[in-house]
């Protein structure tokens, strides 16, 4: 009886007067005293949440027993209480045992676990099997792979890995500015690939002037690709001119690819500002005009670089030193001049991030077309993507509740609790609107005060409400002022005189002054802002000394309703 | 005289069918109608567009306190919002004070990510939405966000320590807890606990029943704006220029005949009492 009576009454006592107490603490003043602000907003707050747990249980295991027990007396109506049994062990089951645990608890993926897709091909792709042929644990571009049914490679298939020449994705880099991706000129490590790439010479077997899968090609100067500066020999025949054949300037004032040119650098290729001619003599040099220049932190043609293969010409991974080269490169901030979305030569522009590029999922300051676009300002941060095997995440307890993938327990959520609860509030509209056909009716003057606001509001809370125009609401008002006085003039014929004369000034007057201010939205806000908050508030002043009230009462022990008394 | 006695009482179930046509053809036939945004949604948007556009590293935190009867009216809100700081590059974290909550802010999490606008962005709009989950307890589960966010969720993401991280908090409500705890201990007590930057700003989604709930804190500032019921919703939605086909927009004009058979229904009945009432007394 101790437990049940007196206990609880104890317990809300000594926590009410703590509770209430706190609030008039001052923090600072003594340690005991902090202790107890601390014990009431932190460690009393936790148990809350702890009870509110519990009660929950607490809830179910009464609904169980409630439900069992008639079923098992056959009380009326006790099949519905199998359905709600049935319903009820079903959640249990698809919500804490079906989906969402480490069945096995390896801590490692197994069939039917929830995994995150990074690639969208909806299946978990580190469980492929998969043979590392070349041992760099990474899958490179190009090689082969044994596709095990998306048609593109996914991280850990099969796969061969086979030298190139270029960089190539996947292969190991230094990342110089961190971004997570190879940018032109990071070192990498070059391998060949045992394939033709654009620029090796070929063996042109049927004449079709291009390399044809199969023909023969040279690499002359072994560095695994063709450039545009080497001397070549037009061994296919095909009567066209091939970058770097000898040319005559055609008289435009500027070089262009082809001609002849002093090659002041000595790299075997035409650099923009280097001298001219100017053989038209029309005093303009196009590409090299008055520029803020920048650093780009990458290559651009004309900065000097240590040819490694002697090739005559930059390749990236080749050291070189980044001079500001007059241009604007794709990446660096410029000033839309023409708000066409993209740089245009002239315009002004700042190398912010200095890494050259943007990389998909960087944050960035959109200007106005909803997307990035080439040039626009953004934050460059790490961008933490992964590239090459997905990160597999073993399940926690609970996951499936929400993500992705459709689990029993949302599917049950979907299909059932969602669809029935919303009917259940939907058959409210049909008896709002019945029970407002029959309620709202003119008894007195306070049905009449609801019915004529109530109108007012769902009126003004559709868009239908702003066709009506502002002269209607004017009459309406003018009519409902006569209403209003109609009981105090009781000569009729006095009324009605008043009421046309009345009706006839406002039609005059609203030649001269339109009430515009009179429309649905204006009358549906005033009626909130002023009635319904002066209202609202005066029952939430009342709720609060109601709730102040019955808070004492129960400290002092006066009011035991908790206890069910 | 018996036409006046059938429109003074008409069956309900005429009512049920009337009312079911209203919905459902304009529905049905797709109709569209200009929405114009009221002030308190209009308020909502300038606070939220004010805060996230052109900004980075914001975060707004969006607490579900709905079921899936209300979802109806309160899910376009979600989604409209999402959408709004979503596009600005900034992230959205969700959280559930109703236990259905947490269903219903996935189904919006998922409408949000098949956007086709959302879907257009060039960057992983997946990686913005952080989901924390349910939390029993209401006022005490809020209260204890406001100290520390780790002891209710601790999967909440390290960067947040406290409510005060967060830059906007949207509640939306259609019970209890809702609205006005948010305001009772995140909003106002926000002003003393997150010294460093004021007070946390706080906007909310409602269903219209509870409206007039909300009203007094809107007026003395306590929420930036709110979107009331499907009609706020979609006030929003023009706000945000998709009103042609948000799925608050979509539904006004169902609503819209719906409240006008209302209103012409109620008419009628008060027509026809007031015609008795004066036919009797005459006899009389």
């Amino acid at each position: 009886m101790f437990f049940k009576r007196q206990m609880p009454v104890i317990i809300m006592i000594t926590i009410g007067l703590l509770t209430l107490l706190s609030n008039f603490i001052i923090e600072g003043k003594s340690d005991n005293l902090d202790n107890v602000t601390r014990w009431v907003n932190d460690d009393s707050l936790l148990w809350f949440g702890i009870i509110a747990a519990f009660a929950i249980l607490l809830g179910a295991f009464n609904l169980l027993k409630i439900h069992l027990s008639k079923i098992l007396r056959n009380n009326k109506d006790y099949p519905y209480s199998i359905f709600l049994i049935l319903g009820f062990c079903l959640m249990i089951f698809s919500g804490f045992f079906y989906h969402g645990v480490d069945r096995l608890g390896n801590e490692q993926y197994d069939e039917g676990e929830k995994f995150i897709d990074l690639n969208d091909n909806e299946k978990w792709d580190d469980a492929e099997s998969f043979t590392d042929l070349n041992g760099n644990q990474k899958y490179d571009k190009g090689e082969k792979f044994k596709d095990i049914g998306n048609g593109k490679w996914d991280a850990a298939e099969t796969y061969e890995d086979i030298p190139n020449g270029k960089y190539d994705e996947g292969e190991d880099f230094i990342d110089v500015n961190g971004n997570g991706s190879y940018d032109i000129g990071e070192t990498y490590k070059d391998i060949p690939n045992g394939k033709w790439d654009k620029g090796e010479d070929f063996i042109d077997k049927n004449g079709n002037g291009s390399y044809d899968i199969a023909e023969e090609y040279t690499d002359s100067n072994e560095n695994g690709k063709w450039d545009t500066a080497e001397k070549y020999t037009d061994t296919n025949q095909n009567d066209k001119y091939d970058k770097g054949e000898k040319f005559k300037d055609i008289g435009n004032g500027k070089w262009d690819e082809g001609e002849d040119f002093i090659d002041v650098n000595g790299n075997g290729s035409y650099d923009i500002a280097e001298e001219y001619t100017d053989s038209n003599e029309n005093g303009k040099w196009d590409a090299a005009e008055i520029f803020k220049d920048v650093r780009n932190r990458k290559w651009d043609e004309g900065e000097d670089f240590i040819d490694i293969n002697g090739n005559g010409s930059y390749d990236t991974g080749e050291t070189y030193q980044d001079i500001p080269n007059g241009k604007w490169d794709k990446g660096e901030d410029f000033i839309d001049k023409n708000g066409n979305g993209s740089y245009d030569i002239a315009e002004e522009y700042t190398d912010s991030n200095e890494n050259g590029k943007w990389d998909a999922a960087e944050k960035y300051v959109d200007t106005p077309n909803g997307k990035w676009d080439a040039a626009e300002k953004y934050v460059d941060t790490p961008n933490g993507k992964w590239d090459a095997a997905e990160i597999y995440k073993d399940d926690n307890w609970g996951e499936h509740l929400f993500g992705k993938d459709k689990s029993l327990f949302s599917k049950l959520f979907n299909l059932t609790i969602d669809p029935l609860e919303s009917t259940m509030f939907a058959l409210l509209a049909f008896f709002v609107a019945s029970a407002s056909y029959r309620a709202f009716r003119i008894r007195n003057f306070e049905a009449s005060l609801l019915l004529v606001s109530g109108i007012f509001v769902m009126i003004g809370a559709v868009p239908f409400g702003s066709y009506i125009p502002s002269w209607v609401f004017a009459y309406v008002f003018l009519s409902l002022l006569f209403v209003v006085i109609s009981p105090f003039i009781s000569d009729k014929k006095i009324l009605w005189t008043s009421f046309f004369v009345s009706f006839i000034i406002i039609s005059f007057a609203m030649t001269i002054w339109y009430p515009s201010f009179l429309n649905s939205k204006s009358i549906l806000f005033w009626i909130l802002a002023y009635p319904t908050r002066a209202g609202k508030t005066a029952i939430m002043i009342g709720v609060a000394l109601g709730v102040a009230a019955t808070s004492l009462r129960i400290i002092f022990g006066k009011d035991k309703s908790f206890l069910g008394d | 005289m018996k036409v006046l006695q059938i429109l003074n009482n008409i069956d309900r179930r005429i009512i049920y069918l009337l009312l079911s046509v209203v919905v459902m053809v304009p529905l049905i036939l797709e109709s569209k109608i200009d929405i114009v945004a009221d002030p308190y949604s209009e308020t909502a948007f300038n606070e939220i567009e004010s805060e996230f556009a052109g900004e980075l590293n914001k975060k707004m935190l969006i607490s579900f306190d709905y079921g899936p009867s209300t979802s109806t009216e309160v899910n376009p809100m979600a989604i409209a919002i999402m959408k709004h700081v979503l596009i600005t590059g900034n992230e959205v974290h969700t959280m559930a004070l109703f236990d259905t909550g947490l269903a219903v802010s996935e189904q919006a999490v998922e409408k949000v990510l098949k956007d086709p606008q959302i879907q257009e962005l060039s960057f992983e709009v997946e990686e913005n939405i952080k989901q924390l989950g349910y939390v029993a307890g209401g006022e005490a589960a809020i209260k204890n966000m406001l100290k520390n966010i780790e002891s209710v969720f601790p999967s909440a993401p390290s960067d947040i320590k406290s409510l005060c991280d967060y830059d906007f908090i949207v509640t939306l409500s259609s019970g209890t807890p809702g609205t006005m705890e948010w305001v009772s201990y995140a909003g106002d007590p926000s002003e003393k606990q997150c010294k460093d930057r004021g007070a946390i700003k706080l906007t909310t989604g409602v269903t219209a029943v509870q409206a007039p709930e909300s009203i007094p804190f809107v007026g003395t500032g306590q929420l930036k704006g709110m979107l009331a019921g499907l009609s706020g919703a979609s006030g929003y939605e023009a706000l945000m220029e998709y009103a042609d086909r948000g799925l608050a927009s979509e539904k006004m004009p169902a609503q819209s005949w719906a409240h006008l058979l209302i209103i012409f229904l109620i008419v009628i009945g008060n027509i026809t009492y007031f015609m008795i009432n004066k036919r009797d007394s005459e006899n009389d």
